[in-house]
């Protein structure tokens, strides 16, 4: 192993000997001063907002900042989408989760109608690419699987239907990311740029993940999404009121996937596919108050977990009634 | 059986925790039943009279009393069913009466000034839809004064001129209960704003659910704890102020004459994305192309 990595000093630029240095020629010295120089001047191009940051570059993972360093990244930031999206008003929250809550979903079946109005909200909310309008490749969270009634085989489930909904013979069921509390995307995860947060959010550090994919093909689910290319959002249509673990604007070559909406749910407000629902059959709520509505709901009706045997154990279980 | 109400926290509707502790269900005991309580109960034992007893009640009261019954209920329902008089007048329901989620643009309370400078407010779920009266001679409304009245009150020109109300569309089917309901079944008689439950007794629109739930007792019990229908706000309401977090009454999702939600077109559908971000799972094209070039 030694042998094969002697190649790499020879890769390197070798200083100049301090007795051969002659004028006109550029020494060590020169060389990082140029290289300071180059630096700055990247730092500086304003037009470029993919131009190499050297702030952003030097960025600790989210554990390691201090509050002052988050409080400085959040700030820089925020300069950076109002820039790019030529607004002022954009915020990058960091709030961290409410002691004694650990947020469950419940949906149920009976209810849904397969109108994909919580797939299209959600888009809007999270500030997800628009897609490129010759490929229409928009990153989705959520995906409704139409399914024949009586079966609970998603592999002959449509996820792609256009007719009118509901349609005879057919229930639906929206599928996005369950927040498992045994994530096997957490555990392929070779950077740790994804963790579970104590109130049971699976959130991504987009400044830390290096764009592997290897979650992707962990999770059970496809919850989580690529962005192949730099993600396309009108100026006008992005959200400004943002969660650095959420939806603030991604970049290209990093993962994300569905938060339960961090911006909104730390505020105590529902998630943006709860409150779209035309017909109340999605249900948000704290597992770990007895009187929340999801906890009624697993003590009083039949729930179901999708995929129970992979083990994953999620906050998220469905119910028909 | 009966089955309570639970109170509940995070109910926001204008007085619905009131009536939770004024209208409690009542309880009937029907284990204890004596028709006849003067009668010693020695003879009452004896089977033959009680059911001599009974046979003479039945001829003498029941049959009659039903027979009127029945055959009221048939006529009315053979004349009525599909095809609503009411509806002469109270027209356009699908316009007035359309769910506000299903619209883009939500159904919201009405409010206008008429031309005494008066203004005038209607909130959701007053009966509202009248037409004909505008310009027609000669209507004989029944209850004359109800109707006189209402009509008065909502001013039916400015009414008209805002909601576009075509009278000639009056045809309005009633697609709930099966055919066994009617008008008069959920609508007060003589006081057109009020619903009226089984037992006679009154309610404002805005407290239906109660009328929904007389025949809906499961959803109802649902509702109450949450678990049934649309709330938008806050997951714990008490994050929020006191009126940010909306539980949606049954017919603000459901339309109460036609209460199953409407089939509607899709919002559009994901394009696949399975090898990466081409249009079309790029394996499923390899595999057309090795299919076609080994025939």
């Amino acid at each position: 192993m030694s042998k094969k990595m002697n190649f790499v000093p020879d890769l390197l630029p070798k200083p100049a000997p301090k007795a051969r240095a002659k004028e006109g020629e550029v020494g060590r010295r020169s060389f990082i001063k140029l290289l300071s120089a180059l630096t700055a001047g990247a730092i500086a191009m304003p037009d470029k907002a993919e131009a190499f940051n050297l702030d952003e570059f030097l960025q600790k993972h989210f554990h390691q900042m201090t509050d002052e360093e988050k409080q400085k990244t959040m700030a820089r930031l925020e300069g950076e989408y109002n820039k790019k999206y030529s607004r002022d008003d954009f915020s990058v929250a960091d709030g961290g989760p409410q002691h004694g809550v650990k947020y469950g979903y419940a949906l149920n079946l009976s209810k849904c109608i397969g109108c994909r109005k919580c797939t299209h909200a959600c888009v809007d909310e999270n500030n997800q690419h628009r897609g490129s309008e010759e490929r229409g490749d928009q990153i989705e969270y959520i995906r409704v699987l139409e399914m024949e009634k009586g079966s609970l085989d998603v592999e002959k489930s449509v996820h792609d239907y256009t007719h009118e909904v509901p349609a005879e013979g057919k229930y639906y069921m929206p599928v996005q990311c369950h927040q498992c509390n045994d994530a096997p995307c957490v555990k392929a995860c070779p950077v740790e740029a994804t963790w579970q947060e104590p109130d049971g959010i699976v959130v991504v550090d987009y400044n830390w993940c290096i764009g592997c994919r290897y979650c992707a093909a962990a999770c059970p689910y496809w919850a989580r999404k690529f962005n192949w290319v730099a993600p396309r959002i009108p100026d006008e249509e992005v959200n400004p009121d943002t969660h650095y673990l959420g939806n603030r604007p991604r970049y290209k070559g990093v993962m994300e996937k569905c938060t339960f909406c961090i911006t909104r749910v730390r505020k105590g407000l529902n998630p943006a596919c709860h409150d779209i629902c035309p017909t109340g059959s999605r249900k948000f709520g704290n597992l770990l108050d007895k009187e929340s509505v999801v906890r009624r709901i697993i003590d009083q009706k039949r729930i179901f977990i999708l995929k129970e045997e992979v083990g994953t154990d999620p906050s998220f279980y469905y119910f028909f009634d | 059986m009966c089955w309570a109400f639970k109170p509940d926290k995070i109910l926001t509707t204008d007085g619905f925790r009131d009536l939770i502790s004024t209208n409690k269900a009542q309880i009937v005991n029907l284990s204890v039943f004596d028709p006849f309580p003067g009668l010693p109960m020695p003879v009452m034992n004896r089977p033959q009279v009680t059911a001599a007893l009974l046979v003479v009640f039945a001829v003498v009261c029941v049959l009659p009393a039903s027979a009127q019954v029945t055959a009221d209920r048939t006529t009315a329902l053979s004349d009525y069913h599909g095809y609503f008089p009411c509806m002469d007048c109270h027209g356009d329901q699908e316009t007035i009466a359309t769910p506000r989620v299903l619209e883009e643009e939500h159904y919201e309370p009405m409010e206008w000034e008429d031309d005494d400078g008066v203004v005038h407010y209607v909130p959701f779920g007053e009966m509202v839809s009248i037409k004909d009266l505008l310009g027609q001679e000669g209507v004989d409304p029944s209850p004359a004064d109800n109707l006189a009245r209402i009509g008065r009150r909502l001013n039916i020109e400015s009414y008209m001129t805002r909601n576009d109300l075509s009278p000639a569309d009056s045809v309005w089917t009633l697609v709930h209960g099966g055919g066994n309901l009617w008008c008069l079944d959920c609508h007060d008689t003589a006081d057109r704003d009020k619903l009226v439950m089984q037992s006679g007794e009154l309610l404002t629109f805005n407290e239906s659910q109660f009328l929904c739930g007389s025949c809906h007792g499961p959803i109802l019990r649902d509702w109450t704890s949450g678990i049934h229908g649309k709330t938008t706000g806050y997951w714990d309401p008490a994050l929020g102020e006191e009126d940010q977090t909306v539980r949606m009454l049954c017919v603000e999702c459901h339309d109460s004459h036609r209460p199953a939600f409407r089939s509607e077109i899709p919002q559009p559908a994901p394009v696949l994305r399975i090898d990466g971000p081409g249009d079309k799972p790029v394996h499923l094209e390899k595999a057309a192309h090795i299919e076609e070039s080994a025939h």
